[in-house]
């Protein structure tokens, strides 16, 4: 469908150009050529984009010894699926997979719900020391996690976190915290606050008022967060490496990372691009879902990378 | 507000309501954020074992092998060399692929969504994908530039990309560049949409052609935007480690070894907590030197927009 489209792009602008190239002149022939420039420029980025990844995809269906062959062709001989049975019968990546999961979606749980009560508490409460973790919040937020890597591990190994998953879980949900307290409580100020008042009046209590009346007014917000938690850990790599290393305990990143680093004359690549596949997947589905959250997550200070 | 919440009997006070609230969060920001700055501060004064966290003090020392070792200074620069071309190169491509999507072309929907992709891929997978494209024997990205490059005759054996000394620290520049061109690209786009139109159809009356359209109308109401951008990804990009770390682990020899490598190096195969927190403090010292250096200049530059 995309590919088509593209050709259909393509075709239809090369014939315009065509056309207005000989029969045009002047400021409309430059006119003519200007789109014919942006149209080319188009379809390179959707190209760079897209091709390496389509490319990733597709040696993931090939048999294993066109993978090797030399020229390299782009299309499989015959599309196959044994690299997804050999994954699943013979490798860890569906244990790495669960292993994700049990991260990502706790951690995503864990953000989102303690985001929102500090995010809303800090928007709309005094109490003392409020402003304290405000600063704070805005402070950890700027603190790469490389600089923090070193002394996390040996937390992590006093509290024998080691080879936890939940231990990871903790560490990345730290981490997105500022994040979520960031982008949820200006949701929460831009709110009016008779909205809360009316409710209050109505009888409702200060956490009815919350989850029944605020909480849903800033549902962008936490989908916003949510997104960009999974995101964070699914796919993050640094903690994970110096967390959960083990076969058994580790996540996705960890996994295949320690697959692509032991790499040589006997790699089955097209198994790992299987498990390239596999990893992408979920994220890449989320972000079809839920691309205007994660725009809107990047323009209102989703800072890290 | 306060008042309301006080009358009602039986409900408990903001305060209390505010404390439990953020409770949990203000722990886990403590603990695992707040305590480990401290930690680090602490252990640069001392030799740390990272397998027996044994701690013997040293005073200053890890400060002077920074500057007398073989290891941070070269590191640093690497740093510098690594920061400087990705944020530069990806500026510059953000703009123009900004423009681009904002153009009224047929299709553009679509691009945009597509050309986002890489930003979303984890780096481990971006790793693996361009270690495959780049494989001396099975790559098809190293075949096919090889190939040109030899029929050229510039080179006269296949370059291995991710496996030489001079090509290996630009190799992982520009894959950063393609994974994370696409963030800055959203904000310019986000801001290109905003622009008001007005402007152009003055900048027409006055006889403006396309190029200074947007050298007059465009680039100044994108300038703010840039600037920031530059910052953020100033920061991001120089204790970047994943993607760097997967696509080359610091090598060939130590070409690939920028500051955050570094650390891990020194921290886990060097076994070394001390140095390294003293090379991460050393780190983020910098960094907060650029950025307040960076906000006076910003500062400048918009009041003179204003």
């Amino acid at each position: 469908m995309r590919v088509f489209e593209m050709e259909r792009i393509r075709r239809l602008d090369v014939s315009r150009f065509r056309i207005t190239r000989f029969w045009l002149s002047g400021p409309r022939l430059r006119k003519w050529f200007g789109r014919a420039v942006l149209y080319v420029l188009l379809v390179l980025v959707v190209l760079q984009a897209g091709l390496p990844l389509l490319w990733v995809a597709l040696t993931s269906i090939k048999p294993e010894p066109e993978v090797w062959r030399r020229p390299p062709r782009i299309l499989p001989s015959r599309a196959t699926l044994e690299g997804y049975k050999y994954i699943f019968k013979s490798t860890s990546i569906p244990r790495y997979a669960l292993n994700s999961t049990l991260v990502a979606v706790p951690t995503t749980l864990l953000v989102t719900a303690l985001g929102a009560c500090g995010a809303y508490a800090l928007a709309r409460l005094s109490f003392p020391g409020s402003s304290w973790l405000g600063f704070l919040g805005i402070v950890t937020y700027m603190i790469p996690p490389i600089l923090l890597a070193i002394p996390v591990i040996q937390i992590a190994a006093m509290l024998h976190l080691h080879g936890k998953l939940y231990g990871l879980m903790l560490v990345y949900t730290a981490q997105m915290m500022p994040f979520a307290l960031w982008i949820l409580r200006s949701y929460f100020a831009g709110l009016p606050p008779e909205l809360e008042d009316a409710a209050r009046v109505d009888g409702a209590t200060r956490f009815q008022a919350l989850y029944l009346v605020m909480l849903p007014q800033a549902v962008p917000g936490i989908i916003c967060c949510a997104l960009f938690t999974f995101h964070m850990a699914w796919g993050e790599y640094l903690f994970a490496s110096l967390l959960v290393s083990t076969s058994k305990s580790a996540t996705m990143s960890a996994g295949i990372a320690q697959l692509v680093g032991q790499a040589g004359q006997n790699t089955l690549w097209s198994v790992l691009m299987g498990g390239a596949v596999l990893m992408v997947l979920p994220v890449a589905g989320l972000f079809v879902l839920l691309q205007r959250y994660l725009v809107a997550g990047i323009g209102s200070g989703a800072l890290k990378g | 507000m306060k008042a309301i919440g006080q009358l009602r009997s039986g409900e408990m006070s903001e305060r209390t309501l505010g404390i439990l609230l953020v409770l949990p969060t203000a722990v886990l920001l403590i603990v695992l954020i707040g305590i480990p700055v401290i930690i680090t501060i602490h252990a640069s004064f001392y030799n740390v074992n990272t397998a027996t966290r044994e701690y013997r003090f040293v005073g200053l020392r890890n400060y002077r092998w920074l500057l007398t070792g073989d290891l941070f200074l070269p590191s640093l620069w690497r740093t510098a060399l690594w920061t400087g071309s990705n944020v530069v190169v990806q500026v510059l491509l953000a703009v123009v692929i900004a423009l681009v999507l904002n153009a009224k072309l047929r299709g553009r929907w679509l691009a945009r969504g597509i050309a986002l992709f890489p930003y979303v891929v984890p780096a481990v997978v971006v790793a693996l994908t361009w270690r495959f494209a780049l494989n001396d024997a099975i790559g098809i990205i190293s075949y096919i530039i090889n190939q040109v490059l030899m029929k050229v005759g510039l080179v006269s054996r296949p370059i291995i990309w991710l496996g030489n000394t001079d090509t290996a620290l630009w190799v992982t520049v520009a894959v950063n560049i393609w994974k994370y061109t696409p963030w800055m690209m959203v904000l310019f786009l986000a801001r290109l949409q905003v622009i008001p139109l007005e402007l152009y159809d003055a900048a027409q009356v006055d006889g403006a052609n396309t190029w200074q359209m947007f050298w007059y109308v465009t680039l100044p109401w994108l300038w703010p935007v840039i600037l920031i951008a530059t910052l953020i990804r100033t920061v991001w990009v120089s204790t970047e480690f994943d993607l760097i770390y997967l696509l080359a682990y610091g090598g060939p020899l130590q070409a690939t070894t920028t500051l955050p490598v570094l650390i891990r190096k020194i921290a886990i195969d060097h076994g070394d907590s001390g140095k390294a927190s003293a090379v991460a403090l050393t780190l983020a010292g910098l960094l907060m030197v650029v950025a307040l250096l960076y906000l006076r200049v910003y500062r400048r530059a918009s009041a003179k927009l204003e």
